[in-house]
This record gives C-alpha cells, sequence and structure tokens, in this order.
C-alpha cells in the first residue's frame, strides 16, 4: 500500500513546547483501507526547540505482508509553519535506512504533507466543526471535530489533548473518485517507551529499491 | 409467613449480588494481567496504554504476522492475480444471472 501517511501537523495544535513532545511517546492506530486492515504507529524521536522527530511504522498483515518505517525530522519555526528537514525510510528488505529526495515529500495518492500543516490555532480553526464525544478502540473520549476538504477529498479528523503528543484521535477520510484517498484511521492506545528503529546517522542515499517502498512523486 | 418469605428473598438476592460482584471483580483482575502482559494498561483518563520499555516497534510480537507463512513476491503477484480472475468471473456470473431474471427465465 502505497500511501505516504503524514499527521504532523496534529500536534502543532498542541503547542510547541519541547516537554510536550516526550521521545518514545506517541499512539497506535488502526487503519481500514479498501476492506485491508492495517496497524500504524506514530511516534516522536526526538524533541527540542526547533527541531522536532517523528517516526511512522506501518504493517499489513494476511496475505499481502508489509512494513515500513518512515521518520522526519521537522524544523520548528516561530513565525510560520513546521519545515521538514529530511525524511527517511527502512524495510525489511532494505538493508538499512535511506533518506528520501525532496521529491518523495510530495505524493499523488493518500494524504499529502502540505494539507496538514497548520502553523497556528487559527488556522486549524476554520476547519472546526465542534466538540463531540467519540468512542475509538483506546476508549471514549471527548474529542473536537474538523472538517477538511480539498479536490474532492474530504478529511474529517477529531482532535484531543488527551492523547498527546500525537492529538489524533480519529480520522476518516472519502473521495468517490481515487480509491486510495477512501480510508479510516483509529486510536488503539497510546505509546511510551518507545525506541526508534531508524537511526538517520547510519542511513545511507535513496536506492531504487528504497523507492520501490514509497509513493510515486508529484509530477512538477 | 410473609415477613419470613421477605427475609429469605432479601438474602437471597444479597448473596446473588455478592456472588456477581466477586466474579466482577475477579474479571476485572484478570483483565488487568492479560492487558500487563500485553504490555497494555489504563491511563488515569481511562485510555489504553502500551509501555514498549525501551524497545523497537518491530521487536513487538504480532501473532498474525509472525505465524503466518512467508510468501515470495512472485507468489503474492500470483495470488492477487488468482483473486481478480476470481472477482471478475463472480461479476459476470452475476450479469448473467441478472441478464437470465429479466429475460424471464
Amino acid at each position: 500500500m502505497k500511501i505516504l501517511i503524514i499527521f504532523v501537523a496534529f500536534v502543532s495544535q498542541l503547542g510547541f513546547a519541547a516537554d510536550t513532545f516526550t521521545s518514545g511517546s506517541g499512539s497506535e492506530f488502526s487503519m481500514k483501507s479498501n476492506g485491508v486492515t492495517s496497524k500504524l504507529n506514530i511516534y516522536i524521536t526526538e524533541s527540542s526547540f526547533t527541531r522536532l522527530g517523528i517516526e511512522y511504522y506501518f504493517e499489513t498483515s494476511g496475505f499481502i505482508q508489509k512494513k515500513m518505517w518512515q521518520q522526519f525530522i521537522l524544523g520548528i519555526h516561530n513565525d510560520g509553519p513546521l519545515s521538514v528537514e529530511a525524511a527517511y525510510v527502512k524495510t525489511p528488505e532494505l538493508k538499512k535506512a535511506e533518506q528520501l529526495t525532496s521529491e518523495y515529500l510530495n505524493v499523488n495518492k493518500g494524504v499529502k504533507l502540505e494539507q496538514f500543516f497548520f502553523s497556528n490555532k487559527s488556522q486549524i480553526d476554520k476547519y472546526k466543526v465542534g466538540s463531540e464525544s467519540i468512542e475509538v478502540p483506546a476508549g471514549n473520549l471527548q474529542a473536537t471535530h474538523y472538517r477538511k476538504k480539498n479536490n474532492g477529498q474530504v478529511v474529517d479528523f477529531w482532535i484531543s489533548d488527551k492523547v498527546k503528543p500525537i492529538g489524533l484521535v480519529k480520522l476518516s477520510s472519502k473521495n468517490p473518485k481515487v480509491m486510495e484517498q477512501n480510508y479510516e484511521i483509529e486510536l488503539v492506545s497510546l505509546l511510551v517507551n518507545v525506541k526508534a528503529t531508524i537511526d538517520p546517522k547510519k542511513s545511507g542515499p535513496l536506492t531504487d529499491e528504497g523507492k520501490k517502498a514509497l509513493a510515486i512523486p508529484l509530477k512538477k | 409467613m410473609k415477613v419470613f418469605l421477605s427475609a429469605v428473598l432479601l438474602l437471597t438476592s444479597s448473596l446473588c449480588f455478592a456472588d456477581e460482584s466477586l466474579q466482577i471483580k475477579l474479571l476485572e483482575e484478570r483483565i488487568k494481567a492479560l492487558e500487563a502482559q500485553n504490555g497494555s494498561t489504563a491511563t488515569s483518563n481511562g485510555l489504553k496504554v502500551k509501555d514498549l520499555g525501551g524497545r523497537k516497534i518491530q521487536n513487538q510480537r504480532i501473532p498474525s504476522a509472525e505465524t503466518a507463512p512467508a510468501m515470495s513476491a512472485e507468489q503474492q503477484a500470483e495470488i492477487m492475480e488468482k483473486l481478480n480472475q476470481f472477482k471478475s468471473r463472480r461479476q459476470e456470473e452475476v450479469k448473467l444471472l441478472d441478464q437470465m431474471d429479466s429475460e424471464g427465465y
């Protein structure tokens, strides 16, 4: 499943205090897409006033098994949105983690990175639907519902500061024209003390094998 | 007699209630033990939390993925092809049945 999944921006509304983003903390989600259930883990790998490291682990089971880790190093700016400083990918087939080239941050399927980059609270507030009580496998909680539309894709997402640091409780994406943009993500549990799989210092350049694991980049 | 019956009924229902409470408590303890085995606990606000104790995600035991037999990419592609063929044949059959139905067979 070649979908680049980015939720980085959900954390933005929770504030950028370094103590909010404890290394090793995160969330485990279940993702349903076209009848296939996958597992998605997102956790913090490093945190400072200027940098934030987030790692994703994506796994599908059943006939077609796939495991993939992606790590993003984000720059935090006071007067602007988050910026991607570096990104890495690792699969069981790759000998070591590989650094993504810039074109692989813009993909033509799934959730696009820039759609969920909110530089401040007022920017995300315009998508607010209301406060709702929501039930997910992790438990029941009160969350804020947002809805964002882009090129036929309608994304409903629920955020709560009770599920810090990621903040995402549930996400539902629908697009009748693009099959890959129909999926649902729900919080299964919060994570603590997770060790990062990707060590950026030990990574190498992106190879053809690494490119195969990633979604096709957008042509500019 | 009425008083006696009421007293017996009250005693029986109290005993049943105590028994059920005990069972609920035992089940709650069992759930906690199973969650602890799985590295999962509940937070103060009632949400599930998994403590990986400094391990990487890849070290987690995932029964569905770990126990399933490993298949090569070619085998996976072959299975997907067979599934797609089956799906298209099924669609053709349904179409044919609909057509027969509309023609009054």
